[in-house]
């Protein structure tokens, strides 16, 4: 498989903060490809820079094997992408916002076309509102149907999930699914929904502070050496002062209700249960967690 | 490029805000207009305030379209810059206030052509406004009061034209004007392009447009020497060149202008700044970061 | 016989040309100018002053006895001085016998005589007047007034085929007129480096029209109303 974007050493200084710090990563052709980090981490930066809204301070980017630098408009004939909250004139309809934008992208676009990319977003009922009169999630919506006009091969989206109710967000994914899976767009996804990230994405780049904490395979990050236990007892207060006086203290994380969070490796899961119950506390339930959110916790909370 | 300006002039023409400075125009020439045409006399009679002991004055005759364009435009190339001030000035700032800039500056357009298609709106917009004042200043005024003869009071002197050469002077002034406010759009635009809200480019462009109008206005010897020569709003006022005349033992000589090679060097310093204001746009607007 | 007939003769019209008073030269000139009733012209208009440039004007100019005078321009804007009644000699010679006239005898130069007139009446406008009378045509040829309120304006004519009327085909009139300055903020100069004019010039403080007339209407009548 190809890589359709290669950043190298990428690096984006304010003044004397690195917001973003020496960046590497490779996204493939036809993958999801999930960026994920803190508020605060780098990932706006990071995509202006992909976007050319940003010029970097160092490192490189190449795009469909092309220097960014030296094919900028070829490259970008190729790319959609919204950023953060998307903003559309709000004096103008959805449909003439959409056909002004396709048009700035140097497409000719029939009026059947347009139509159709706003009823894959769910607005072809309210192509003719202007934007004023629309919901967050609407705009949300439009934000996307205006990346995806131009037909581009590689989307990226900058948080495209938010202010969309439960249905658009299901609504959203398949879009996204649909996209990349029958499509065989490359599609780069920023969002801080990390159960609909994990739902979606093929890889995932976590950045914190700048720098790349972790990348990789969904499914290999899933499957950790290392995992979150959950355990659930009458009283977790007794449980946590037992538990200080063994060498499962260093595994502890968090106490909170009924609830005791520990972290070990995934071979000692069976010993700990056994010495659990040696401790005679009423225990009600013992959980793996080794879910996407625990695995960004994990690496990204102090 | 046409599709690109065909879309900043569709956003600039859908807007509301634009149609503001042709209503603005409007009000104020029928003002004017209805003003002179109920108390003209005395306005007459401040100008001819030098002559009348002197001359007997055919006010009537002097009260016509021609005059009366010629005091609306007096007036209303200080006040028309703010109007073109209101749309530059929020080429680049209001795209960036409304978000819209980051997702036109992510197209495969280059900045420079990006800033260039915006400018030739603006400016197209600006050619607009000033047509507008056109008809309404000079053909309204025609219609309202006739033509006869145009008296131009000077400082020091005043110049009578023949209605017969006036009216291509007013096409040739209507085409400095352009220049003129073409040089307030360029500068409005250029500080846009530093702002990430209109309202600052706008109110900054009033504000040097004042300034520098009172310095031009003022006669202090220093000034005369130093900066006058160079600030755009001395060389604004060159449309009024075409209605200075040359002169033969006092008789006014037809279709000449008294110096004409002045107004080419008023216009050609406009264009410098033109040029100026946009070179500095564009070099900015090609390194800036756009975190709008 | 013969001549002493030619001699004789000769000695009585030098006697009428050259030996009339000063009166009755005037008097000769006056009837002259009493001839026309009223007339109309045509004119050109030249306007000559320092702080004033005006395009040559056509105009038609109306007198009826005894002393209205208009002058029109139909077509554009031109600018009279005031004392411009007094371009028509009958106005100020209409009362002549309210002056006392004073012979000055010959103007070297010209060959023309001169008389001075000093009205009599103390309330009148025209505190001295100067005439400079061709003897020959019985044609006043330049005149030289100081009003009492407008300072001093001169006359300069010119004749041709009206001269049996007294009416000249060119006259000249000098006036004085006042300063010309307007506020700055008023008109909102265009610098454009054309020569300033000098203190002196801005100063002359006189001014000059000039009118050629053609097609005169003498004595065909002009209605009272041109004069309203």
């Amino acid at each position: 498989m190809s890589s359709i974007i290669s950043v190298r050493d990428l690096t984006k200084s304010f003044g004397e903060i690195n917001a973003v710090d020496h960046l590497t990563f490779t996204v493939n052709e036809k993958e999801v490809y999930g960026f994920l980090g803190q508020n605060g981490a780098g990932k706006s930066t990071t995509i202006r820079m992909l976007l050319t809204l940003i010029k970097p301070s160092e490192g490189t980017i190449d795009i469909f094997g092309l220097s960014l630098k030296k094919h900028r408009n070829e490259i970008l004939r190729r790319i959609g992408g919204i950023i953060e909250k998307p903003d559309m004139y709000k004096y103008l309809t959805a449909y003439e916002n959409l056909s002004l934008f396709a048009r700035v992208s140097g497409i000719k676009i029939k009026h059947q076309q347009l139509m159709d990319q706003l009823d894959q977003v769910g607005l072809a009922q309210r192509a003719t509102s202007k934007v004023n009169t629309y919901s967050q999630g609407m705009k949300q919506r439009l934000g996307i149907a205006v990346s995806l006009v131009n037909n581009p091969d590689l989307v990226i989206l900058d948080e495209p999930l938010n202010g969309l109710d439960p249905q658009g967000m299901a609504d959203i994914r398949n879009l996204i699914i649909h996209l990349s899976k029958d499509l065989g767009k490359t599609i780069f996804i920023s969002s801080h929904l990390l159960s609909e990230m994990e739902l979606v994405a093929d890889s995932l780049l976590i950045i914190d502070k700048g720098k790349k904490i972790v990348e990789g395979k969904m499914n290999e990050m899933l499957n950790p050496a290392t995992t979150n236990v959950e355990v659930e007892t009458a009283s977790a207060e007794m449980l946590y002062q037992k538990l200080m006086d063994t060498t499962w203290k260093e595994a502890f994380r968090s106490l909170e209700g009924k609830k005791i969070l520990l972290h070990m490796k995934r071979e000692e899961v069976p010993v700990f249960i056994k010495e659990l119950t040696l401790l005679n506390v009423p225990v009600y339930s013992i959980r793996p967690k080794h879910s996407l959110e625990d695995y960004f916790l994990s690496l990204t909370v102090r | 490029m046409l599709n690109l300006l065909q879309i900043e002039l569709f956003k600039i023409f859908k807007r509301p805000r634009t149609y503001i400075a042709f209503a603005v125009i409007t009000v104020i020439v029928l003002l004017i207009q209805v003003a002179l045409k109920f108390g003209g006399q005395e306005y007459i009679a401040l100008m001819m305030s030098g002559l009348n002991e002197s001359f007997e004055v055919p006010a009537e005759e002097i009260l016509n379209g021609y005059l009366v364009c010629f005091v609306i435009l007096n007036l209303l190339l200080i006040h028309v810059p703010i109007l073109v001030a209101l749309i530059a000035g929020d080429a680049i700032a209001g795209e960036a206030n409304m978000g819209t800039l980051r997702i036109l500056a992510s197209k495969p357009i280059s900045r420079t052509k990006l800033l260039l298609v915006k400018f030739t709106a603006s400016s197209i917009y600006t050619l607009l406004l000033l047509i507008w004042v056109a008809f309404f200043a000079l053909l309204v005024s025609i219609l309202l009061f006739g033509v006869n003869d145009l008296f131009v009071a000077r400082e020091l002197e005043s110049n009578i034209i023949s209605a017969d050469d006036v009216l291509w002077r007013y096409m040739a002034a209507f085409g400095f004007a352009a220049i003129g406010l073409i040089c307030v759009a360029s500068l409005a635009f250029m500080l846009s392009v530093f702002a990430e809200n209109s309202i600052g480019p706008i109110v900054a462009t009033v504000c040097i447009i004042i300034i520098f109008t009172i310095l031009t206005q003022l006669q202090i010897p220093f000034y005369d020497e130093t900066i006058k020569p160079w600030l755009f709003t001395t060389h604004m006022l060159g449309w009024k060149g075409f209605f200075y005349v040359k002169g033969v033992e006092g008789v006014t000589v037809h279709g000449s202008i008294e110096n004409l090679a002045a107004i080419f060097k008023s216009a050609f310093i406009l264009m410098g700044y033109i040029v100026l204001f946009l070179v500095v746009a564009i070099v900015y607007f090609k390194k800036k970061d756009i975190l709008s | 016989m013969k001549y002493l007939l030619i001699i004789a003769g000769w000695l009585w019209m030098s006697y009428n040309i050259y030996g009339q008073t000063g009166p009755e030269l005037l008097l000769q000139v006056r009837s002259n100018l009493d001839k026309v009733k009223d007339y109309e012209a045509m004119g050109k208009l030249k306007t000559n002053v320092v702080f004033l440039k005006t395009p040559i004007a056509s105009i038609k100019v109306f007198y009826k006895k005894p002393d209205k005078l208009k002058i029109v321009n139909e077509k554009g804007i031109s600018f009279i001085p005031k004392g411009s009644v007094n371009i028509n000699l009958n106005n100020f010679l209409s009362d002549a016998g309210n002056y006392e006239v004073i012979d000055a005898g010959k103007e070297d130069v010209s060959g023309l005589r001169i008389l001075k007139l000093l009205p009599l009446d103390e309330k009148s406008e025209i505190v001295l007047s100067t005439l400079y009378i061709d003897e020959k045509l019985r044609v006043i040829k330049r005149a030289r007034n100081t009003t009492r309120d407008n300072g001093t304006y001169e006359l300069e004519m010119i004749y041709g085929s009206q001269v049996s009327f007294g009416l000249p085909d060119k006259i000249i009139f000098s006036f004085n007129t006042k300063d010309y300055k307007l506020p700055k903020g008023v008109t909102f100069d265009y610098d454009n480096g054309a020569a300033k004019k000098t203190d002196d010039q801005l100063k002359n403080r006189k001014g000059k029209i000039e009118i050629t007339y053609s097609e005169y209407k003498i004595n065909k009548g002009v209605d009272d109303s041109v004069f309203n």
